[in-house]
């Protein structure tokens, strides 16, 4: 029987739980993402059976929040874009995001489910334990040459690495 | 900062609200050690009111901790792989053989390199890995390092653990037999005995016992976690002489982060505790053993000439030209100048030690 609900990747994964978000490896990709508590919700609730209505409410109760239809839709393009979800989905996301396109926007909005790349530091910025240029970092001597940890334009209070 | 941490290693307290400056010193520390992620989970579980802006710099290490990490353990399995189907046996070393059997996350256990010992025919894996796309990076007389083109992995290929591993020979066909598979993307690992003599002899010989906290952290978790069989410890490290290494490293670890030494342990330990360390190590845990933390100067050529008693002939003939053919035999000024270089890096932080007087 085809498979009624969309369907998360299992194979060649690697993830990792840290309450409020989950970092997830793609083995066959080489990228890392992570997911914030909305995404981690309809990815944990992609399991083949569960209809997109059906998980909304069950979203909304475990999160103890109102999360509506185009939220998980939204969620689940993104997922489907990190190649986090089986291509078996594909129709179903179709004939969604369709629908989804029109109330992006508004969904987007209510709740976002957050998909984010993770950058992967090289093994010389591993090594000397640097920050690369972007990341949030509090005092000197952080950052990667050349750049310096500087406050965060639009962020007061947030220091990144940038230029100096 | 580096004491503050390895407190909390030991007690399981941290520091209470620090203000910003603080928190941002600890951060930077934390990283250093090796304990970012780590730190990141405490504070989380924890509940402890840390500013935003070094929460948010934890977080972000943990993160790419994680997907380096991840990377760096699927490079281990692929050669483990690669070297395998043609017949070439090998091990991982320190972090990629324990990251996933001791940690919750590779995150929690961040590593430089890959490191991974050839038990096999050595040229026919380093032809290997050059045939399949590594490029060569560096060598030293007991392992050479290579970069994966494909994933940006730095590979540590080892045929010693440490540097003169003459002096501290491994019965390789027995630490393959005691090994087991590993728990996740590794495909095997060494044995718990077999892992701390390793990590041992890099402690001490290599490093001067000058380690990142997480790689104390190693010790107490494997002597918690997987109790070696003291019986079968002992052979292994009699068998690799490398009696005085474990003795010191287990001594240090349990002063550091209180790694659990049982009464059959710690009788290994004070039967090999070598005679010529023994007031320089004593004195030093007691008055602080955080002092001991990388990037501290180690007196490494003091260390070096105590444990390789009875075969300091070979430790100097080892250490001015490297009898293991990865090493190209250097001869005339090459010797001498290997020599300098070396008097330059070990000596003179072992003749400060001599004339230093251990902090209170």
């Amino acid at each position: 029987m085809a498979a009624v609900g969309p369907r998360a990747r299992t194979s060649r994964l690697v993830t990792r739980d840290l309450g409020d978000e989950l970092l997830v490896y793609d083995l066959e990709r080489h990228k890392a993402y992570c997911l914030n508590q909305v995404a981690m919700q309809v990815f944990r609730h992609c399991d083949g059976e569960t209809t997109i209505p059906d998980m909304a409410l069950r979203i909304g109760n475990a999160l103890g929040m109102p999360v509506d239809e185009q939220a998980v839709r939204l969620g689940l393009v993104r997922l489907e874009k990190a190649h986090l979800l089986d291509s078996a989905v594909a129709q179903i996301l179709y004939t969604s995001r369709r629908e989804m396109l029109r109330t992006l926007g508004r969904a987007a909005v209510v709740v976002g489910p957050l998909v984010t790349a993770i950058t992967v530091p090289t093994s010389a910025q591993a090594a000397s334990g640097c920050l690369p240029v972007g990341s949030p970092c509090t005092g000197p001597g952080q950052c990667c040459r050349p750049f310096s940890c500087n406050n965060s334009i639009g962020n007061p209070g947030m220091k990144t690495c940038g230029g100096s | 900062m580096r004491r503050l941490l390895g407190r909390w290693l030991v007690t399981g307290e941290l520091p209470p609200a620090p203000d910003e400056p603080l928190a941002s010193l600890l951060v930077e520390v934390a990283r250093e050690q090796g304990l970012a992620g780590l730190l990141h989970e405490a504070i989380s579980e924890q509940r402890v009111r840390w500013p935003d802006a070094a929460r948010l710099a934890l977080r972000r290490a943990e993160q790419e901790d994680f997907a380096f990490g991840v990377r760096q353990l699927d490079t281990a399995s692929r050669i483990q792989d690669l070297l395998g189907a043609r017949g070439v046996r090998c091990l991982p070393l320190k972090g990629v053989a324990l990251a996933e059997r001791l940690y919750d996350s590779v995150a929690h256990r961040p590593m430089a390199d890959v490191d991974l010992l050839v038990l096999d025919e050595w040229p026919r894996a380093v032809t290997l890995l050059e045939k399949a796309g590594f490029a060569e990076q560096g060598q030293a007389d007991h392992a050479r390092a290579f970069l994966d083109p494909a994933s940006g992995i730095v590979l540590e290929l080892h045929r010693g653990v440490t540097s003169c591993a003459r002096l501290f020979p491994l019965d390789l066909d027995a630490a393959w037999r005691r090994s087991r598979a590993g728990a996740g993307l590794v495909k095997r690992v060494p044995s718990s005995e077999d892992l701390l003599v390793h990590l041992s002899l890099h402690a001490a010989f290599q490093h001067g016992l000058a380690l990142r906290l997480v790689q104390y952290l190693d010790f107490r978790r494997l002597l918690e976690r997987e109790p070696p069989d003291p019986a079968l410890l002992a052979q292994v490290a009699v068998g690799a002489s490398a009696q005085g290494a474990v003795a010191l490293a287990f001594e240090a670890a349990h002063a550091v982060v209180a790694a659990p030494l049982s009464p059959a342990l710690q009788e290994l330990v004070t039967a090999w505790s070598p005679s010529g360390l023994r007031g320089y190590v004593a004195s030093r845990l007691r008055a602080d053993p955080s002092a001991l933390l990388a990037p501290a100067e180690p007196a490494l050529a003091r260390l070096r000439w105590q444990l390789a008693t009875g075969r300091r002939i070979a430790l100097i003939r080892e250490t001015l030209s490297p009898s293991l053919p990865t090493f190209a035999r250097s001869a005339g000024f090459g010797r001498l100048g290997r020599a300098l270089g070396l008097a330059r890096r070990w000596f003179l932080p072992t003749v400060r030690s001599l004339g230093a007087r251990p902090q209170k």
